[in-house]
């Protein structure tokens, strides 16, 4: 996988047997905004730039979690679009899986933010952010 | 101003060449749309002339420019090429000027914050490609207008150093980067900003056809 520069890490997708629960202590700890919930998941963050994704585990084997980085100038035969609108291509290292991504275009419609979550304006006021939501597993 | 004169110019194109300032503000309003920002293109429309990553601070929390100011412009971009035939125009006169000017023996170099393909879609539109001695565009500066980085390009690439340089811009964007590296700046009217933004500039002209007009004697 070679790409241009690393922009950073800006998304985690972790098993959970309680996303419920683990997601208000996150809220909790970063006041991140609920950006999507679901009987599967609960995702917070600010949008496809940042958000942790708390996937419902039932017995058996949980899938590895997810770690999302967002690069400039992906270049890679198998990269694929995705809903948070990057470019994409996915690595499994047993423990983990990395995701890195070139945003390209707009996020899907199911990474808009939900009315009212609100996220710092450059100006320092508050405003309504874009109701998003997690990744498509 | 001192006298004898410019032997090139650093020229911007939106705003001078071509009119396009309120097509640039109304597709980043329909950009910026599309990643949740509802921003008026009036709003905007102060800020054109700036590179995008400089727009976007006045509109985007950082964290998301960090991530997302890439892919805001890609879509900017494809919104104003979209639009291009629609709504940009040459202003009158102005690529039988830059002929004009190359034919004084002026040399001529594109000097924009917009993308590549904008520039050179411009450049087909008034049929300039062949007569400006080249261009230089956002996409090729890590830090676009308001900084210095493009007219720096523009001296460096085409070798501008002895040839007292002027830039010629619509925006207080164009003045400060000019301004920054030491080359004078004279603005034009033709890009909508009010008078008052432009008052630092080294003169003032209408649009470039007046300023090849009336202010012939700034040049060699």
């Amino acid at each position: 996988m070679r790409y241009g520069e690393a922009l950073g890490f800006h998304g985690l997708v972790l098993p959970s047997r309680d996303p419920e629960g683990e997601a208000r202590r996150w809220t909790a700890a970063l006041g991140w905004p609920v950006l999507r919930r679901s009987r599967h998941e609960v995702v917070l963050g600010l949008g496809p730039d940042l958000f942790v994704a708390l996937v419902r585990v039932r017995g058996g084997a949980a899938p590895p979690p997810e770690v999302h980085l967002a690069v400039r100038e992906l270049r890679d035969a198998h990269r694929r679009k995705d809903p948070l609108g990057g470019d994409s291509v996915k690595r499994d290292f047993g423990a983990a899986r990395l995701i890195v991504r070139e945003f390209c275009r707009p996020p899907a419609s199911n990474w808009s933010p939900s009315r009212g979550a609100q996220r710092p304006s450059p100006s320092g006021r508050s405003r309504k952010v874009r109701g998003r939501s997690q990744p498509k597993r | 101003m001192d006298p004898p004169r410019f032997g090139a110019v650093l020229l911007d194109l939106d705003g001078c060449l071509i009119d396009s300032n309120d097509a640039h503000a109304q597709a980043w309003s329909r950009a910026l749309a599309r990643f949740g920002h509802r921003v008026s293109p009036e709003r905007i429309r102060r800020e054109i002339g700036k590179g995008g990553s400089e727009l976007l601070r006045e509109f985007v929390p950082r964290t998301e420019r960090h991530f997302l100011s890439d892919a805001m412009g890609r879509v900017q971009t494809e919104m104003f090429l979209r639009a291009f035939a629609r709504c940009v125009r040459a202003f009158p006169g102005s690529g039988s000027t830059v002929r004009d000017i190359r034919r004084a023996r002026i040399r001529v170099v594109l000097a924009s914050s917009a993308d590549r393909r904008v520039v050179q879609r411009a450049l087909r539109l008034l049929r300039l490609t062949d007569v400006v001695n080249g261009f230089t565009c956002g996409d090729e500066v890590a830090k676009a207008k308001p900084f210095s980085d493009v007219f720096s390009l523009a001296i460096r690439r085409f070798g501008l150093e002895g040839s007292r340089p002027v830039a010629i811009g619509d925006t207080p964007y164009d003045i400060a980067a000019a301004h920054q590296i030491g080359v004078p700046c004279i603005a034009l009217s033709s890009g909508g900003f009010p008078d008052r933004t432009l008052a630092s500039a080294d003169a003032r002209f209408e649009g470039l056809a007046q300023m090849w007009r009336d202010g012939r004697e700034l040049f060699r």
